[in-house]
């Protein structure tokens, strides 16, 4: 076994209560590293076709990556996968930091696979190789905060925790999975899948460590990575993600009004600043916040303790909003009231609550009562207007316990639209029941190939030209010329890929130069990595978690396209006004650049040969994808 | 001439000495000798604007004016934004 791995997988039936011990296989983990690589392969092959994804037959998997608990630049992370509920059954994962994730793997687990459902809410507590499954039923119906105090009562204030809230329980496909209170593995509706197992939490506990091919190597490297950090350190260091917030939305690139509006004339910058940079870290008691060994430390805890959005936690103290929090319950909602996000922020990861879904869902509601297709009658009697901070905030709290008219909107966008009778189709942004995130492809265009393109659809960290690293010496074409993307988008791709499956967090890989990112992999594996086998596995990552969904039948082309989203028509105000993204073009050269068909999207012979995906056209070529 | 040039949260400029017009690319380039390594994350050796970066006269892109080449004009905010993306 490669270093870096702990060498072992634990299977954990739900239904028989069984738990076993496997072996991690050296040479999948060369194939596809860890993280969601990893739980692609295996998945494919243990997940049948068609399987309903809250049924038995869905299996959760929590997994780490290699530089995950290692001395590299920023090990923090751990990724959660399954079929996903939400995006019609489509491949789902969701990428988490805190400390969970260091700590499954000092417990002695590269991850866990559940199968089957419980017939009693269940825990499963590790202490360091010894696994068990306990009864959850006195902490059924808690929130994420007071079940991480009770259970690190119960089991040493040493053990990590990941868990779900109400809103998981209820099967809610808005449902995030949480640890450290306030970390969230947010997308793909994974929250539901874990509820419907009836797995309450997984308890982590133990000090192993993990086998490093070369420690002291890798601790210089990191020195020396810390000493190049470039690129969004300094602002990232400083004010988190929440640092982007005004520029974001007056460039164009963030939501303005459920991605309606503009910037400019509906958000302009004096309301944008309430809830950008200074303003953020300038409440009171703002602290910095890191997970695990993380030297950029973009996460902050601030108190709230007064006022009508005082916390109701922790004593008052909750974690700073993040961008995505920031712009789809501020400028996308047009609110500019910094302390009702942030007590948005504290119910939806106390409830297990995604904050893009839940934002994106209650702006299409506030849409569609904004335009009479909503009465008082269907909501509670609240006034779903524009920036009434009073109603955001108790109508995502209801989202979260599925109480009235938030049962309705608890599964998100798509199902909302559905129970409604399919009112406000233009104000539905979602790509296949995924709520597009506060990025904006009329401002960054190759986004608009990787919503529709990836496995898991409307996701801003699947790789592309939003998340270009230092170092990064491709050519860069005009971004308005759709033409020419794809020889660099690929790349880009690619290279999210292996840092999600790697265990890294993406802001210290945008805060280096990229090229030590195969440096550290080499460091701590032993393996020889460079760019050019981290643009392989990559690509190889990238097809295998696409071949689940064609599996399904799923052909990514065949998605919807909101025209919102690439300017159909074109907003007529602000940054990114007159702007129609060409995305069928850049789909076609990306399809064809990647050796894709360019009406199924089924990936060429050649292309999965040389891949070393072979197996997999046995299977395709049986497989019913319907062609655009 | 007064023009407050802002990178990201950092305003790095308030006035251009001696100047009675000047082109964004101009007051790109005057930060050129000072800060060098700023410069360097703007443009490429060629001088090329790079892709990760948008550049606003108070508040409206260059792409609707005439790009690097828009002249500004007394009290003009540029901001340049580095795009990089939030959680």
């Amino acid at each position: 076994m490669a270093n870096g791995y702990m060498g072992n997988l634990l299977n954990v039936n739900l239904t028989e209560g069984k738990i076993a011990e496997e072996k991690l296989s050296d040479e999948l983990c060369n194939k596809f590293i860890g993280g969601y690589g990893l739980g692609a392969r295996i998945l494919y092959d243990r997940i049948p076709a068609g399987a309903d994804p809250l049924g038995p037959d869905n299996i959760l998997g929590i997994l780490t990556g290699p530089l995950t608990g290692t001395p590299a630049v920023i090990g923090s992370r751990f990724v959660v996968v399954a079929k996903s509920p939400k995006t019609a059954g489509g491949w789902g994962d969701a990428n988490c930091g805190g400390y969970f994730g260091p700590h499954l793997k000092f417990a002695g687990y590269d991850g866990i696979l559940f199968s089957g459902i419980s017939s009693e809410p269940v825990y499963l507590f590790i202490n360091e190789g010894k696994a068990e499954l306990l009864d959850a039923g006195d902490l059924k119906g808690m929130g994420v905060s007071p079940l991480e105090d009770l259970l690190k009562e119960r089991h040493g204030s040493d053990c990590e925790i990941c868990s779900i809230g109400p809103a998981g329980e209820k099967l809610a496909l808005t449902a995030c999975i949480m640890n450290d209170k306030e970390r969230a593995a947010g997308r793909s509706g994974l929250g539901a899948v874990m509820g419907s197992k009836k797995l309450k939490a997984v308890v982590v506990k133990g000090k192993l460590k993990v086998p490093l091919n070369d420690e002291p190597g890798m601790k210089e490297l990191k020195k020396k990575i810390l000493k190049e950090a470039t690129g969004g350190f300094p602002a990232f260091n400083k004010y988190g993600t929440a640092g982007f917030t005004h520029d974001a939305v007056i460039s164009g690139d963030g939501p303005v009004k459920n991605w309606g509006g503009a910037g400019t004339t509906d958000f302009p910058s004096e309301r944008a600043r309430k809830i950008s940079d200074d303003a953020v870290i300038g409440v009171e008691g703002y602290k910095p916040y890191g997970c695990w060994r993380c030297p950029v430390a973009c996460g902050g805890k601030m108190v709230q303790k007064s006022g009508k959005f005082a916390l109701e936690l922790n004593e008052g103290i909750g974690h700073k909003p993040e961008y995505e929090t920031l712009a789809m319950f501020g400028s996308s909602l047009l609110n500019d009231d910094l302390p009702s996000i942030v007590r948005v922020n504290e119910i939806c990861n106390n409830l297990g609550l995604d904050t893009i879904a839940a934002g994106a869902t209650i702006g299409y509601a506030i849409e569609c009562y904004e335009n009479g297709l909503l009465s008082k009658d269907q909501t509670d009697g609240m006034e779903l207007t524009w920036g009434n901070a009073e109603v955001i905030v108790a109508l995502t709290e209801k989202m979260g316990k599925r109480e009235g008219f938030g049962d309705v909107l608890a599964d998100g966008i798509a199902a909302a639209w559905e129970k409604l009778g399919k009112i406000g189709t233009e104000y539905a942004v979602h790509v296949q029941g995924e709520e597009m995130p506060a990025h904006d492809p009329k401002f960054i265009p190759g986004l608009a190939t990787t919503y529709l393109m990836a496995a898991t659809p409307a996701r801003h960290t699947q790789g592309g030209e939003l998340l270009t690293p230092p170092g990064f010496d491709e050519p860069e074409p005009d971004k308005y010329n759709y033409s020419g993307q794809a020889p660099t988008h690929w790349k880009l791709v690619a290279i999210h890929e292996v840092v999600n499956a790697a265990g890294l967090c993406m802001f210290g890989t945008l805060c280096y130069p990229i090229q030590f990112l195969p440096e550290q992999l080499s460091a701590v594996t032993g393996r020889n990595y460079d760019m050019k086998k981290v643009y392989e596995v990559g690509m190889r990552i990238f097809t295998m978690r696409h071949a689940f969904n064609l599996r399904e039948g799923l052909n990514p082309l065949t998605r919807n396209v909101p025209g919102r989203m690439v300017g159909d028509p074109p907003l007529k105000e602000g940054n990114v006004k007159d702007i129609t993204v060409d995305y069928k073009l850049m789909l076609s050269e990306f399809l064809i650049h990647i050796g894709w068909d360019t009406a199924t999207t089924v990936p060429a012979d050649e292309t999965l040969q040389k891949l070393d995906l072979g197996f997999l056209i046995a299977d395709l070529s049986k497989m019913n994808v319907p062609a655009v | 001439m007064d023009i407050k040039l802002s990178y990201g949260q950092k305003e790095l400029l308030s006035q251009v000495p001696g100047a009675d017009r000047v082109s964004v690319s101009q007051l790109m380039l005057s930060v050129k000798s000072g800060q060098p390594e700023i410069y360097a994350r703007w443009c490429d050796a060629d001088g090329n604007l790079r892709h990760t970066l948008n550049v606003f006269i108070n508040g409206e892109h260059i792409r609707y004016r005439d790009g690097l080449e828009s002249m500004l004009e007394e009290g003009d905010e540029v901001y340049i934004v580095p795009l990089i993306t939030g959680g």
